[in-house]
């Protein structure tokens, strides 16, 4: 399954949200939506699930016009929500009956979930009176109730421990390997670059960049090198004065050095041929880079 | 498929109350309450009765008047007098320490003072001496006129006699049951109006809107709550009036010579089926305004000030209803107007139903009028909700309010690649 979202425009009254946004999903992957807060995340996602249309552009599905009703989607918003005084699985079954479940499907999912949860045995419970992680976990069954196609988790790692985090993980990789498409909203950036292969940053409503992460790390400069060995300052010495090398960079182990061209590689590798080195490695730029390169210098563009 | 969303939103919103302890506790007392007052009385009757002894009243320089009063039977007088020789301040004295209940000092044929401690409410033994004092009085200036003890006698006794000719109806028979019923409209209306506009912004403030609305239609998630939520009401009035009539019937050998409970439970089937039919047309115009601005509030804080004016709208209708009944009659200028202004007419033209001279026109006019009104209201609130649900921070102004809803229909006119048809 593939879900396209092509060149999506969205004005609310004189505001213009969205401008030429476009990106796709495929089943098995993970797409990372990212923008700063009021990039226009929660109206892209919400032009997608049909709450309202776009003013212009369109959202397919394998090439056919979207229709609502024939994908089943999961929705964890950022701002969690279900009924704080009524009874868990009373609430589950509810959310799937309304996914279009029959009674007994949606309670037989809600407690297959809660046991995948770690968390049998409070179907009775109300849901206000369960810990925050715990009201995530399901706010989760809720989003998984009626084993959607489409998976959209905004902000889903926000107050889970690292057991549920890595539980979270594992079943997000589960939902991957069996084909559903997932998004994913977060300003967590380790979250993101672990699980997502394509990646699309707004900022002030326009796509600032997008597609597949490994190449657009790729796409940057290659020209510094990160070194570190067992005598750090033997290193730096044997380096510093040399040509090519335009400036150094302390890092956290060992040091980077910033070469005037990519090419300068290979005789810096030369150089430190005799010395006692760990670590030689091109540094890429972490997605949290990219990040805050992209949604800070091109904010300009689409803000009213 | 549309079908079924909207009947497990109306399943969920109907058992979220109906199952709540507001809901049975409020039922079942009200239940209770109709079953005691219908029940009791009954069953005290049964009881042996412990008549009280008439308090002792004394009276200074009596002239018959003590031995006229104590004539009276005794379940119908209060006080049982006693000619004393005493002076005025010695009578004074005993009053005040509790030896009489009273005193009455007569000062001459038609006028006396009437010592009491406190003057209760409902005392009526002034009220009785002095009827007593002017037909003795009376009687006795007649005899002195010439005229024989029967001639008095039969001047005295005359009373006169009216037969009406009823075009109409009935108002001293039907204004203790219009007025329940009305009460009873007003309440639900309210009650059930308010209940959805709070628990829009309930789902709202928990953001359970948020899963909800990306789940379901918009107008089935309206729809949904309003028609499970009124059913609670009408469930409740079912309730109370069904309890009202099935005790009436139980303990009818008591009340069966009672003109009160007579009028209330003699009304005609047909008000009970007008009632249910106001109810459910008056609830459906209020439930949208309510359902419409509840989706507007953040917090269940806000409905109240939100909700204002609709409310006064309500009230001021109810308003004019309760004056008219009890002034300027049911069928006046205001009401034949406010019988057929929807927002006001399922109490007005109820009442005027119940208690006036509608035609059958008239009903059907008022009816088509307040469902066409509906139906207006509906759509308008319907869209209002969608845009409601998703705005967070300050509710708007109306002006705005206006402006995002020209927006919306401009979108959804000009959404060719929505093939899905939205709500």
């Amino acid at each position: 399954m593939t879900l396209e979202a092509e060149h999506l425009y969205k004005s609310f009254g004189a505001k213009q949200v969205l401008a030429d946004v476009s990106f796709r999903a495929e089943g098995g992957k993970a797409l990372g939506l990212l923008g700063r807060n009021g990039a226009g995340k929660t109206t892209t996602l919400r032009i997608l699930m049909q709450v309202f249309p776009a003013d212009a552009g369109h959202v397919t599905l394998d090439g056919q016009p979207l229709i609502r009703e024939r994908l089943k989607v999961g929705y964890m918003p950022e701002e969690r929500g279900l009924y704080p005084k009524k009874k868990i699985l009373e609430q589950l079954v509810y959310l799937g009956c309304l996914h279009g479940l029959k009674k007994g499907e949606a309670a037989a999912s809600a407690r297959a979930l809660l046991k995948r949860l770690e968390m049998s045995g409070v179907e009775e419970v109300k849901l206000e009176t369960l810990s925050k992680g715990n009201q995530q976990k399901i706010q989760l069954a809720a989003t998984l109730i009626a084993d959607p196609d489409l998976v959209i988790l905004d902000e889903p790692f926000s107050g889970l421990d690292p057991v549920n985090a890595g539980l979270l993980k594992d079943i997000v990789k589960e939902l991957m390997a069996r084909g559903k498409m997932v998004i994913f909203s977060s300003h967590q950036m380790n979250y993101i670059e672990e699980f997502c292969e394509e990646i699309c940053i707004l900022s002030g409503g326009r796509v600032a960049v997008s597609g597949n992460l490994t190449e657009i790390k790729r796409s940057y400069p290659r020209n510094v090198i990160a070194l570190s060995g067992r005598d750090n300052a033997a290193l730096l010495a044997g380096v510093k004065a040399l040509p090519f090398v335009r400036e150094i960079l302390p890092a956290h182990e060992g040091f980077w050095v910033r070469l005037e061209r990519e090419a300068d590689k290979e005789a810096l590798l030369h150089a430190v041929g005799g010395l006692d080195v760990d670590e030689f490695r091109v540094c890429e730029p972490s997605l949290n880079d990219i990040f805050v390169q992209y949604t800070t210098a091109g904010a300009e563009g689409g803000r009213a | 498929m549309k079908g079924r969303q909207f009947f497990e939103i109306f399943k969920f919103e109907f058992k979220n109350y109906a199952k709540s302890k507001v809901f049975i506790v409020l039922t079942v007392a009200l239940v209770v309450l109709i079953a005691g007052v219908l029940t009791l009385p009954n069953l005290l009757s049964g009881l042996p009765q412990t008549q009280a002894e008439p308090e002792k009243a004394a009276v200074l320089n009596d002239n018959g008047l003590s031995a006229l009063y104590n004539a009276i039977p005794a379940e119908n007088r209060a006080y049982e007098l006693v000619p004393v020789g005493l002076t005025e301040a010695e009578l004074e004295e005993k009053v005040l320490a509790g030896e009489y209940a009273c005193g009455i000092v007569l000062t001459g044929d038609l006028s006396y003072r009437y010592v009491v401690p406190t003057v209760s409410l409902y005392d009526d033994l002034s009220a009785v001496l002095n009827s007593l004092l002017v037909s003795s009085y009376q009687a006795a200036q007649m005899a002195q006129g010439g005229l024989t003890a029967d001639q008095i006698a039969a001047i005295m006794g005359a009373t006169a006699s009216a037969e009406v000719v009823n075009l109409g109806k009935d108002q001293t028979q039907n204004i203790l049951y219009t007025y329940i019923l009305l009460m009873a409209l007003y309440m639900a209306i309210m009650l059930y109006g308010q209940l959805v506009a709070s628990s829009v912004a309930a789902e709202k403030s928990s953001r359970a809107m948020e899963l909800l609305i990306t789940t379901a239609k918009p107008v089935n998630l309206m729809f949904g709550k309003i028609i499970g939520t009124g059913l609670c009401g009408l469930i409740q009035i079912v309730c109370l009036v069904g309890s009202g009539f099935l005790f009436y019937r139980l303990n009818y050998s008591y009340w069966q010579d009672n003109a009160l409970m007579a009028s209330i439970f003699g009304m005609p089937a047909e008000m009970l089926l007008y009632t249910v039919l106001f109810f459910v047309l008056g609830y459906f115009l209020y439930a949208f305004l309510y359902g419409a601005l509840g989706s507007l509030a953040n917090r269940s804080e806000d409905v109240n000030t939100l909700s204002m004016p609709v409310t006064f709208l309500f009230l001021i209708g109810f308003f004019v209803v309760l004056f008219s009944m009890m002034g300027d009659g049911v069928d006046s200028g205001l009401m034949k107007f406010c019988s057929y202004f929807p927002f006001t007419s399922p109490m007005a033209m109820f009442c005027r139903v119940a208690m006036g001279n509608v035609p059958l026109w008239g009903v059907i006019l008022s009816v088509v009028l307040l469902l066409a009104a509906t139906v207006l209201v509906g759509l308008l609130c319907s869209a209002v909700y969608r845009l409601g649900v998703l705005l967070y921070g300050k509710p708007p102004k109306p002006g705005e309010l206006i402006r995002m809803l020209k927006n919306q229909k401009k979108e959804a006119r000009m959404d060719p690649a929505d093939p899905s048809g939205r709500a």
